[in-house]
């Protein structure tokens, strides 16, 4: 019977070679629309994570023997029942100072597909402990991003940070739109990219090292420049393969191929 | 004729000019999920404007009957339990009625996701009336399946583009070509950039 992974390497795994948010594309919305300063990607990264966590818990527990298509309504309703006491925290007692766009953005968090689609691919599939974790280090890694964008945000455009100004000489201040938070997501996944490459070398050197998730040894193939187009396309394939593995979820979405006429298969 | 023209200019203000997946961000994980699959954009373009539409009017009507509901908390339960119902009673019609299980899969992804929850909050923020409501529905449809268009056609052509650096082939390459459709359409919003 093979070693229950641990935390480090389903953190490894989960959080950093397969951000949900960088890889897989899942829950952008919270971090485009809500990322503008550090304070609201804070305060998104905690309303998004609780409701990952415990939607995942849940799913795990209780929802394994529903209907799909139920179990996705049960989670708007779990969604919601999180975050309704939030905002009402927030309107009357004053708990914190939010912006007016965070008021709209968190009730969405209700209905984020990274919760939708974390529950479906993993929590339904495994015991609640074991989904705790993993649906912890997904959530670790979407605010690890979601907390990054808000403060390079707020620095460049704003010339502050948590409020407290930079006296910068020169902010770009469209960098507090949809535009700004992409670009930084655009660096982010290189950035993280490239560390998924480097450890094909550290691996030959420690091989016993108990970091090192195996999964990682797969991108020796991505290595070499690719000649064909199947390699560049390398996060479409592993959003594809998520995509596959919901595949009564989005069966009619896991289409063959290239359905815009071109060479991808 | 002035409703027509009404619906027609709100329509396409939300398509064109307010595209909501572009320029806030709503909807943008399924967005760039389906837009390599061209074949679904009709699907979904009728899913989405008729959740949009009933969970819009639906909520407008329930806003404007009730003044006790006027807080973001009381608005995020409504608004979700509308959705929630409309959905139920769609996925229920599509499986046991017409047993169509494949389009159920769809169903989900249709109606739960952050753009047609946002639908009603956007009517509500901007004091739409019921035709600017059922315009605004439409087009959060039609918005939707634009930018998956643009976004989807736009992949094509940097996955065949040999010239990026390997580290930001895939993902990375993709932020940065949707960050500048991003950009292009809040040009259209009047937004002063510099």
């Amino acid at each position: 019977m093979p070693d229950k992974p641990s935390f480090s390497k389903k953190f490894l795994v989960t959080a950093i070679r397969n951000n949900p948010v960088l890889f897989q594309c899942a829950g952008l919305c919270p971090v485009i629309a809500g990322t503008s300063t550090l304070k609201d990607s804070l305060f998104i990264a905690a309303v998004l994570s609780i409701d990952l966590v415990l939607s995942a818990i849940v799913a795990s527990a209780l929802l394994k023997k529903i209907p799909r298509y139920i179990r996705i309504a049960v989670y708007l309703v779990l969604g919601l029942a999180i975050v309704y006491p939030i905002l009402w925290f927030i309107e009357n007692r004053t708990l914190v100072e939010i912006t007016l766009g965070i008021r709209i953005i968190i009730p969405i968090i209700a209905v984020n597909s990274l919760t939708a689609m974390h529950c479906e691919t993993y929590s339904v599939k495994h015991p609640a402990g074991d989904s705790f974790i993993t649906s912890l280090c997904a959530a670790l890694g979407a605010s690890g991003v979601i907390v990054i964008c808000g403060l390079l945000r707020e620095i460049i455009g704003k010339g502050s940070i948590g409020g407290y100004s930079l006296e910068m000489n020169t902010t770009l201040e469209t960098m507090s739109m949809p535009f700004g938070c992409l670009i930084v997501l655009g660096f982010l996944a290189a950035l993280l990219k490239s560390f998924r490459r480097t450890p094909v070398r550290y691996a030959s050197d420690n091989t016993d090292n108990p970091l090192q998730p195996e999964e990682i040894a797969l991108d020796i193939e991505h290595e070499e420049p690719p000649e064909s187009v199947d390699l560049v396309i390398a996060d479409y394939e592993e959003i594809d393969s998520i995509l596959s593995s919901t595949d009564e979820f989005l069966k009619s979405l896991t289409s063959s191929s290239d359905e815009w006429g071109g060479d991808r298969e | 004729m002035k409703i027509l023209t009404q619906l027609l200019i709100t329509a396409l203000y939300t398509i064109f000019v307010q595209n909501i997946v572009m320029t806030s961000g709503l909807g943008m994980s399924e967005v760039m999920r389906i837009s390599p699959r061209p074949r679904t954009f009709a699907k979904f373009a009728v899913m989405i404007s008729g959740f949009s539409v009933v969970t819009s009017v639906l909520c407008y009507f329930i806003t404007s009957k009730s003044s006790s509901i006027d807080s973001y908390a009381a608005k995020a339960v409504v608004y979700g339990a509308v959705l929630g119902s409309v959905y139920l009673i769609a996925a229920f019609f599509t499986n046991l009625i017409v047993k169509d299980k494949e389009n159920v899969a769809v169903l989900g992804i249709a109606a739960l996701n952050t753009l047609v929850f946002a639908v009603p909050y956007i009517n509500d923020s901007a004091a739409y009336s019921l035709i600017d409501c059922l315009a605004s529905g439409f087009g959060a449809g039609f918005a939707f399946v634009l930018a998956a268009a643009l976004i989807g056609s736009g992949a094509r052509l940097i996955e065949k583009n040999k010239h990026i650096p390997a580290v930001f082939k895939g993902t990375p390459a993709m932020f940065f070509y949707v960050a500048m459709i991003s950009l292009g359409f809040i040009g259209f919003t009047g937004t002063q950039l510099f």
